[in-house]
């Protein structure tokens, strides 16, 4: 009678512990929250329309032919196709550009993590020299040059046009630039339906036997930290990543981890761009990544089936939500010049 | 009696249809801290796979994430249960002893468990079984706090090292006898000689754990010894266990790992009679990977102290054994198993065990498995001596859960 009596009681408290528990947990994902912005940059109309101008604009770089889209392109989920991308004079940058959609979530920038901010971030590939390659006085000396920026700049920051009014405008257009309600949003708010079978199989795998979450977690799917994955470190003189930021021994071969939303329509894969498809990233990761000497002990072989593998791929898939696709907007035209000018093209 | 029956009958349909199929993400302890399924750790539950032996052997922290780790008292109440009812079917032919038949509905036992993070460095894993009067439809249980242990990793170890103290399954135990995908369990484990200690008993005591850089996992342990001992003996045990896995993984999954332990000790005959007498034991294993099957065999040596040996009086007991198991993850959330074993035991006690196993899990979802399974255990009483071999056969098929 005891004994009944005990387990009746204890699986009544467990009960109720259970369900007290239910949805919480340190590496759920989930819904995005809304975009934070920051307080010393509130988000304005004419702020973002300026952003967007010169996040279109040519002018911002060196020989007045790369501009963010070039490489962060709309039609192409806000990154582009090419392993690593192509700068002015046409040289070739060593890593993959990531994606601008959901940016605003991220703690860190930059594979490496080199900035902390939106506001930093827009700044680095214009001083970069073999992305855009112009100073930001010169920058700032160009557009100060241009009536309809010097204008736009009086009217959102009341004053010509700065480095600090240039990263403020690029960061509040890229803030707009967020993802809507995936198949795995619409899922986890109750639509059983959202997801294809395989896509739920996959979910289960990513947050299991795939050993995803732990990195990829939360509503970006990232842990917004850094690890080694090996990639490149099979090769001659590797990218170190975040230790040449940090100068700490134990970042050395560390990336960002990405965010995921979105993720199938910005191939190719990894800081490199060294993995073409999706299916390609799962099977890097079923291998464990490449052994090196700081490899993430996250990282371990996963022996996953074929079928598991494509499970994985449609759940990353259903990762895909709608985001604004922006055509480039008129530019204001040079001082000289009669007519606006085409946003990202050559001059 | 029958109110009572009623309630416990309510409450286990209400805690059941709580956590039916909806609630599959709110399961035991780590899965519900971590919002994680029990395969991040879990072959199948309840065996481990690379992932979750690495977290265990991290002190239950997830690697590389030491520094967001939670502690039990800011996270979800650190307390779940595993149980398993279904239908059995079981006979023994004992001869000389009580036989018996059961086939009966029936509740296999209980296990409360609480883990977690005391501090960043010092986690905690203990284990309760309530004590259960048998009864037709309730397997018979001891009250015990099977285990209790504190698991502190130490800061700036030149290798990654732990210390666990407290009541915990030894490393020497290669393959996990509280984590064994089969109901029958380790026949070699249980199996005890006149001193009474079985290599399946948790001990208390202390643990050392490391990983070399060359990937060898060693293993040192002070233990109390056997049940035999009396208040008086000081610990009596001490062990070393040594493995590497060659390929990448910890060879639960990928990778193939080879282990070997010795262990040392001290022992009273099992009534607590007589003087401590020296007891050792030697033990090989290896745990290969082909794919989604694992193959496991364990060798194991044993001798005790001519003192102990109540069979052959002068003599020194010895004896040998393993096991070989081969489970396999079929597509479909179907995993099979099968396990041969065997004890060879002195002429004179005369008790040679063949034990096999056989069976298939299907995971209902991943907390809830439907196990259904044949095992056999033969004692060999001997061709010539007039007496029929212990026979102890099983038939279940039981739903084992986990919340």
């Amino acid at each position: 009678m005891r004994t009944a009596l005990f387990i009746a009681v204890g699986l009544a408290a467990l009960a109720a512990l259970a369900l007290l528990a239910a949805g919480s947990g340190m590496f759920s994902n989930g819904p995005l929250p809304a975009v934070p912005v920051p307080t010393d940059n509130p988000q304005t109309d004419a702020k973002i329309r300026l952003g967007k101008q010169l996040y279109f604009d040519t002018r911002l770089s060196a020989d007045n032919t790369i501009s963010c889209a070039t490489c962060h392109t709309p039609a192409t989920g806000w990154a582009n196709h090419h392993p690593t991308d192509t700068g002015i004079g046409g040289q070739v940058g060593g890593r993959n550009s990531g994606t601008i959609i959901d940016s605003a979530y991220m703690k860190y920038q930059f594979w490496d993590g080199r900035e902390g901010s939106l506001e930093g971030q827009a700044l680095g590939p214009i001083h970069n020299p073999i992305e855009m390659g112009e100073t930001l006085e010169n920058v700032v000396r160009k557009l100060n040059a241009i009536p309809g920026y010097k204008e736009q700049f009086r009217e959102v920051f009341g004053t010509d046009v700065t480095t600090d009014g240039i990263a403020k405008a690029i960061a509040s257009y890229e803030r707009t630039i967020v993802s809507g309600p995936s198949p795995f949003d619409r899922y986890l708010a109750g639509d059983k339906k959202a997801m294809s079978k395989p896509a739920v199989r996959g979910m289960n795998l990513f947050n299991g036997k795939g050993h995803c979450t732990p990195c990829h977690s939360g509503p970006t799917f990232s842990d917004q930290s850094f690890h080694n994955l090996g990639v490149g470190m099979n090769k001659p003189d590797p990218d170190v990543g975040r230790s040449k930021i940090s100068g700490d021994p134990r970042d050395w071969g560390r990336f960002k981890t990405p965010g995921l939303r979105n993720v199938a329509l910005t191939s190719p894969y990894l800081h490199d761009g060294s993995e073409k498809t999706l299916m390609d990233v799962v099977s890097f990761y079923d291998r464990g990544g490449i052994p090196n000497r700081n490899l993430d002990p996250l990282i371990q072989p996963l022996n996953l089936t074929r079928q598991e593998k494509q499970d994985l791929v449609a759940f990353l898939d259903a990762l895909t939500g709608p985001f604004p696709v922006d055509e480039a907007p008129a530019l204001p035209p040079d001082a000289a010049a009669a007519v606006p000018v085409g946003g990202g093209e050559a001059r | 009696m029958k109110g009572l029956r009623l309630a416990a009958s309510l409450a286990v349909l209400t805690f059941l249809l709580a956590l039916w199929p909806s609630r599959v993400g709110a399961i035991p302890v780590f899965a519900r801290k971590y919002g994680f399924r029990c395969t991040m750790c879990h072959v199948q539950f309840p065996k481990l796979n690379d992932f979750g032996q690495a977290f265990r052997d991290n002190g239950y922290r997830v690697m590389d994430k030491e520094a967001e780790e939670q502690t039990a008292f800011e996270t979800p109440a650190p307390v779940a249960l595993r149980t398993s009812a279904g239908y059995n079917h079981e006979t023994v032919d004992n001869p000389g002893g009580e036989p018996a038949d059961v086939r009966a509905l029936q509740l296999n036992g209980l296990d409360l468990l609480s883990a977690g993070l005391f501090s960043e460095r010092t986690g905690f894993f203990a284990i309760y079984t309530p004590e259960i009067n048998g009864s037709r439809s309730v397997v018979a249980q001891d009250g015990r706090l099977e285990m209790a242990n504190l698991v502190y990793s130490v800061r700036n170890a030149p290798t990654p090292l732990t210390i666990r103290a407290g009541r915990f399954e030894p490393a020497y135990v290669a393959f996990s006898a509280k984590r064994t995908l089969t109901v029958a369990p380790y026949d070699i484990y249980d199996f005890t000689g006149p001193e009474g200690f079985a290599l399946s008993d948790t001990q208390t005591g202390i643990e050392l754990a490391s990983v070399l850089p060359s990937r060898i996992k060693l293993t040192a342990g002070w233990v109390n010894g056997t049940d035999s001992q009396t208040a008086s003996d000081s610990p009596s045990g001490l062990y070393l266990r040594g493995s590497k896995t060659f390929g990448r993984g910890e060879g639960q999954v990928v990778g193939q790992r080879l282990g070997a332990f010795a262990y040392f000790g001290r022992s009273r005959l099992a009534d607590g009679s007589g003087d401590q007498h020296d007891i050792r034991r030697l033990g090989v294993d290896a745990s290969l990977n082909f794919g989604q099957t694992n193959l496991m065999a364990q060798y194991i040596w044993g001798e005790d102290d001519a003192g102990l040996n109540i069979y052959d009086p002068g003599q020194r007991y010895k004896f040998s054994g393993g096991f070989v198991e081969v489970n396999h993850a079929l597509p479909g959330d179907l995993l099979g198993f099968a396990r041969w074993g065997w004890v060879n035991t002195p002429t004179e006690q005369n008790q040679d065990r063949k034990a096999w196993t056989v069976g298939l899990r299907y995971y209902l979802e991943m907390n809830v498995a439907l196990h259904l399974e044949y095992a056999k255990l033969k004692a060999d009483r001997g061709a010539d001596d007039g007496v029929s071999d212990f026979e102890d056969k099983l038939w279940t098929v039981r739903a084992d859960f986990a919340f």
